[in-house]
């Protein structure tokens, strides 16, 4: 068990990593975003990307992926909930 | 135990031997102490509700148009302040005398720890009182004061409620730290409890970003600044209140129990139950 | 994977769900992630409602600093499971490496974040420059705040990996305190991720 929580969570970092330099490649690295593309589709895409990565961190780095189904789901939704606050923002205010 | 009616054995507590618990003037403190908690969320926080200054206005509003808003609530912002007087002033030292009492007792006896939170609560109801007062004399000549003034009384209210945040937060931490220490066996506090008086305590911070901005979440009228701490100090009162009164007859009698000379095998089980691990659920 | 299910896995042997360190953490952190999400709404609103002041104030943000916050509190955070994940086993020297690693990551952080702050500063760049930077340094502060604290703690974890016996299967009310340790840390972690998004990348 203890075991498979490490691997469980090393592979989760190297994910982790991977998302966060994918995310800066795609606002940053490549000139940085104008106004070209919609805003709102890359506030989208930087949302949701961000809010994988916290389902990472809270399902293999605070272990709630074994935890009981109450608890687990708690966290699970301030995620969604937050993250579709953000989205809905860029959205449907302008 | 004999019971002759219900209610003569619950004043006076018969032990099966007949004998007058000696505590039950204090049992009946405790609970009073518990439910004054309470009591002061719903008149304070009501009187604040009732006097039409809530929510909060901005502090970069006009001080005429502050002014006319004001003197049209006039009688409602009286009433409000007499009701956060009244309930501050009894209530709210009342229980947090019963808290420091009951962290004492029950969860960590340093004299240290009760001092401060003796006088942390005092500092609590005292500021409070001024915003009370503040804001009745603000009431009171709002039609014949300058606009300018009557704001900077305005403020008055809001930095008192918020900037002397540090013998809040240090009330809250202090009783967090006090239940998550090692002596405290968990009898009337568990250790939740704990964790959410140092949340509390942590929000506290937020009061002090209200001097540096005149509007938005950050100032005094903020959605972050003034309700964060705001709603947060009332909701740590109204939950530390409800365990209070909930869990006093537990920890009265795992504390009865502990002391008791003769062996009680069969509470033993109900004693057992009392000490919650740490590692168990809520 | 089977192991993440209550259900019976390959080898036959039922995991039961456990909450993991201790449960009042579990309560301190939603409330104190319900705070920020406060904090995080009502930048979204601001930054959606103007964005073109947003976006150009934004520019002045240096994503490196953003990039190097992130890829140390996620190592930090992964060096902490592991060290838990260590002092579970016995392994207290490993442990107490690991721990001490991502302390200094942790310290790292803060310190960082506190060159990043003078720069602003240098360039005239306060918290009452405008909207944007209210944001920026308030969130990032409250943050630093949480962060600090999260310092304090992750020494404190140490100690009590320190504490333990080793080579003996330590008692679960030790490993609580340390698991919650660790909690509080990857919470930390957690909001940074969503911090970096908001402030850092540019949308």
């Amino acid at each position: 068990m203890n075991e498979l929580v490490r691997q469980r969570a090393t592979v989760s970092y190297a994910l982790l990593l991977g998302v966060t330099l994918v995310a800066f490649w795609l606002t940053v690295g490549h000139g940085g975003a104008g106004l070209s593309e919609s805003q709102a589709l890359i506030w989208t895409q930087i949302i949701v990307l961000a809010f994988v990565k916290v389902r990472w961190v809270l399902m293999d780095f605070m272990e709630l992926r074994s935890a009981p189904i109450g608890l687990r789901v708690l966290y699970e939704l301030w995620g969604v909930a937050v993250a579709s606050v953000l989205i809905a923002f860029a959205w449907l205010v302008t | 135990m004999t019971r002759s009616t219900p209610n003569e054995a619950e004043e006076l507590e018969m032990t099966s031997t007949g004998r007058v618990d000696p505590d039950s003037y204090d049992r009946r403190l405790e609970w009073l102490g518990g439910w004054s908690g309470i009591a002061w969320v719903i008149i304070c926080g009501g009187g604040f509700g009732a006097s039409g200054l809530l929510p909060v206005w901005s502090p970069s509003t006009k001080p005429g148009e502050l002014a006319a808003h004001l003197s049209d609530i006039k009688y409602q912002i009286l009433i409000g302040m007499l009701l956060v007087l009244v309930g501050g002033l009894t209530f709210l030292l009342t229980w947090s005398l019963t808290l420091a009492y009951q962290i004492r007792k029950y969860a960590n006896s340093s004299p240290l720890a009760t001092g401060v939170l003796i006088l942390t609560g005092l500092t609590g109801a005292l500021i409070g009182m001024l915003c009370g007062v503040i804001g009745s004399a603000m009431a009171f000549r709002v039609d014949t004061l300058a606009p300018d003034t009557t704001q900077l009384l305005y403020d008055l209210i809001w930095f008192l409620f918020l900037i002397p945040w540090p013998p809040f937060m240090l009330w809250q931490t202090l009783t967090g730290f006090a239940i998550l220490s090692d002596a405290n066996k968990q009898t009337m506090f568990p250790r939740w409890t704990g964790y959410f008086s140092l949340w509390a305590g942590a929000l506290e911070l937020f009061s002090a970003l209200s001097v540096f901005f005149y509007n938005g979440p950050f100032s005094y009228n903020g959605l972050v600044t003034f309700w964060v701490p705001g709603v947060s100090f009332f909701a740590w009162v109204l939950v530390m209140a409800i365990v209070q009164v909930r869990r006093l007859p537990l920890a009265r009698a795992a504390l009865a129990g502990e002391s008791s000379t003769d062996q009680t095998p069969n509470d033993d089980t109900e004693l057992q139950s009392i000490r919650i691990p740490s590692v168990a659920g809520i | 994977m089977s192991a993440t299910t209550s259900g019976v896995k390959g080898d036959g042997v039922r995991r039961l769900r456990r909450i993991p360190a201790e449960p009042g953490i579990w309560v301190f952190a939603i409330l104190d992630m319900l705070i920020f999400a406060e904090m995080f709404g009502i930048y979204g609103w601001y930054r959606a409602d103007h964005y073109e002041a947003f976006h150009a104030a934004q520019s002045t943000v240096i994503p490196a600093f953003g990039l190097a916050y992130t890829v140390i509190l996620l190592t930090s955070s992964w060096l902490v499971v592991l060290a838990i994940s260590a002092a579970r086993r016995g392994a207290l020297d490993v442990a107490d490496k690991l721990a001490r690693g991502g302390l200094a990551l942790g310290v790292s952080f803060a310190v960082l974040k506190l060159i990043e702050y003078g720069t602003k500063l240098g360039q005239g760049i306060t918290p009452v420059t405008n909207d944007f930077f209210m944001f920026f340094f308030v969130m990032t502060f409250v943050h630093l705040l949480h962060a600090s604290v999260g310092i304090g703690v992750l020494v404190y974890m140490r100690r009590r990996i320190r504490a333990l016996s080793p080579g003996v299967s330590s008692d679960a009310k030790s490993m609580g305190v340390i698991e919650t340790c660790g909690i509080y840390w990857h919470m930390v972690d957690l909001l940074w991720i969503v911090l970096f998004a908001l402030l850092y990348l540019r949308g």
